[in-house]
């Protein structure tokens, strides 16, 4: 563990100071003494975000049994996503930073929860879930969270700038105007829940088991199911808190680390999390590079960059298991 | 033999991971390349250095980079926002709009001042904090009605350290719009919509600079709200105005003729839509709350008191042709 860890934090290291030479000034390079603190604040909160995704993500795929499962597709990130902005509408301004960055993580652990908990109840059938229904039921959560949210921007129009940018909040960004409270409540949320995670990976092994087998081997396997679920629900709704819902990341990048490192959870949630934090430090890179092509007019949120690359991945995936289960047939 | 995995559904074969190896490796290599075309195609000027002295600007609001041009202080402009796009500005950084804001940018340029658009307590805590921190003195606009185009260039002309040119400038966009008020004073006033988007159906209601304009203008708004509203066809005809005027800045010949009909066909569908007018106005100003303000109540004025000839004006709906 410790070792893959270590190998996985150096990966992500050399990523992320490559981002870093990559700025919008428009000049490649180590960046100046006044750039810098910006340049590097950047960096790590998209690979913040990047890697909470994807630590979310294997957890999801184990626990629930479903290659399909990602923040995103549960409709966990969506759930988050509004009750991050009603919390915004009922947000005095009077209240001090801390207790709005700490009342926006509390109402997006609240939705990210809500919606799990519909996805899982209504895709249970006598204790087992079925893999297609979760994904339907995670996308009419998804369908039913959007639509709120679009409800209440059409209602509250003065949001879109409250939320630091309402389209760039809708389809997932790396927010300009985050404030270091939010900033430092967030990597604290991540940061326990991820150890945490780590904690029970060894045993997130036997969840993929079926509960027989698991029992069999000395697993409490419900309580670790509710424990991995409300930690990766934590860790997912702190970043979609601060930049709403990033699509696909936690999908693509556990698969990709699983053909690398293998399936031992041990190894995958280390690899997985450095995979996501370098993918989403990169996409921000290239959205930057993008905004000084003159092909856009503003920077370009980085949910639309992980859609484009998640969307063909997860059709892939579909086509993979439809293939093997015509194979086993 | 193939290894299934541990994860339910989702199983790999050894050659299967060999080639998705591959495949990372040729994909690496691939934005690899791709990131330093990318790279070596970037805009590698530095932002312009600061001319005005003391006193430098960066607005993401593009009305008030117009009024401190209009005021002839262009020379304090050191970034402007993403949307402005005046051949003026060309030649400054773009550092943000209302969405997002380039803070490494900002950070290189150093402003004095930022001008901001946001509603009253509605900017991000975290943008208050990163001005702090640069110690950039953040100045929130409001440009809802004339008078506030009036304040607004007091403000901006004191950001800038030129006092005297915003006044110089107030004052003849004061004295333009009230010729224009005194000149049609006599005429009946004309009731009118003021149509702000390419979909025809979004319209300027009362408690906005526009509304100011028309009423300055010798016109009466048909919209009775506040602010800007979206109607309906049905809600639209139910307005009967005697002028449409369409407020297109920039848009193309293709675009203003298919809001034209759009709107010609709801006269023509109104019982009494005999002599209503559809008036495109098409100028880049027109809707913007900077310095051709006076220029936009002029035409304003000039469309709404048009002589009536319906058979001979081609913008004559088919109801008053008839």
């Amino acid at each position: 563990m410790l070792a893959s860890l270590a190998g996985a934090t150096l990966v992500w290291a050399i990523v992320a100071a490559g981002c870093v030479c990559v700025g919008s000034t428009g000049r490649v390079g180590w960046p100046g003494v006044e750039v810098l603190p910006y340049r590097i604040e950047i960096v790590l909160v998209a690979s913040l975000i990047g890697a909470a995704l994807a630590a979310a993500g294997v957890v999801y795929q184990a626990i629930l049994r479903n290659p399909l499962a990602d923040p995103y597709l549960l409709g966990v990130s969506s759930g988050a996503s509004l009750l991050s902005l009603l919390w915004y509408l009922g947000a005095l301004s009077a209240l001090s930073l801390p207790i709005q960055a700490a009342g926006q993580q509390a109402f997006a652990f609240l939705g990210a929860l809500a919606s799990v908990a519909v996805v899982f109840l209504l895709s249970s059938r006598r204790r087992r879930i079925e893999p297609v229904t979760l994904i339907l039921v995670g996308v009419i959560v998804n369908a039913v969270n959007g639509s709120l949210y679009l409800l209440i921007f059409f209602r509250h129009p003065e949001l879109v700038s409250r939320g630091g940018g309402g389209f760039t909040f809708l389809v997932g960004g790396i927010q300009s105007n985050l404030t270091r409270q939010q900033e430092w409540l967030a990597a604290a949320c991540v940061g326990i829940g991820w150890i945490v995670l780590a904690c029970l990976s060894g045993q997130l092994n036997v969840a993929t088991l079926s509960e027989g087998e698991a029992q069999g081997l000395g697993v409490r396997i419900h309580r670790l199911r509710w424990i991995g679920l409300t930690t990766a629900s934590i860790v997912s709704a702190s970043v979609v808190a601060i930049s709403g819902p990033i699509g696909f990341v936690g999908l693509v990048c556990p698969h990709l680390s699983r053909l690398i490192v293998g399936r031992d959870q041990r190894r995958l949630l280390p690899a997985a999390t450095a995979l996501g934090a370098a993918l989403l430090a990169v996409a921000d890179a290239i959205s930057r590079v993008l905004s000084q092509q003159s092909l856009l007019k503003t920077q370009l949120p980085v949910g639309v960059l992980t859609g484009l690359l998640g969307g063909p991945f997860f059709l892939l995936l579909l086509w993979q298991t439809r293939r093997r289960s015509e194979g086993a047939m | 033999m193939s290894e299934r995995s541990l994860c339910g559904n989702c199983s790999f074969s050894r050659r299967d991971r060999g080639i998705a190896l591959r495949s990372c490796w040729i994909c690496l290599a691939t934005s690899l390349v791709i990131w330093s075309l990318l790279a070596c195609g970037c805009d590698r000027t530095k932002p312009a250095a600061a001319a005005g002295g003391a006193h430098t600007v960066a607005s993401l609001v593009p009305a008030a980079t117009d009024l401190i041009m209009g005021m002839g202080a262009s020379n304090h402009l050191v970034a402007v926002s993403n949307y402005d796009d005046d051949p003026q500005t060309t030649r400054l950084p773009r550092v943000g709009d209302y969405q997002t804001i380039d803070w490494e940018k900002l950070a290189q340029i150093r402003p004095t001042s930022i001008i901001t658009f946001y509603g009253p307590g509605r900017a991000p805590a975290g943008f208050a904090q990163r001005a702090d921190e640069l110690k950039i003195r953040q100045v929130n606009l409001k440009l809802d009605r004339l008078q506030d185009v009036y304040d607004s260039i007091g403000v901006l002309g004191e950001i800038c350290g030129e006092p005297q040119k915003a006044v110089a400038m107030a004052g003849k966009i004061r004295q333009r719009v009230e010729a224009i008020h005194k000149r049609v004073a006599g005429e009946p006033r004309v009731r009118a919509v003021l149509v702000v988007r390419e979909s025809g159906a979004d319209l300027a209601g009362r408690d906005t600079f526009l509304d100011d304009l028309l009423t300055e203008a010798g016109g009466v708004n048909a919209v009775t709200a506040s602010r800007y509203v979206t109607l309906d066809r049905e809600g639209l005809a139910a307005l009967r105005p005697q002028v449409v005027l369409l407020l297109l800045p920039g848009e193309d010949e293709k675009s203003v003729r298919r809001v034209k009909t759009m709107w010609e066909s709801i006269a023509a569908a109104g019982q009494d839509a005999k002599g209503c007018r559809v008036c495109p106005l098409t100028q880049t100003y027109i809707e913007q709350p900077g310095s051709h303000v006076a220029d936009a109540a002029e035409s304003f004025a000039q469309a709404l008191h048009l002589p009536r000839e319906p058979a001979s004006q081609p913008s004559a709906t088919a109801a008053g042709a008839r």
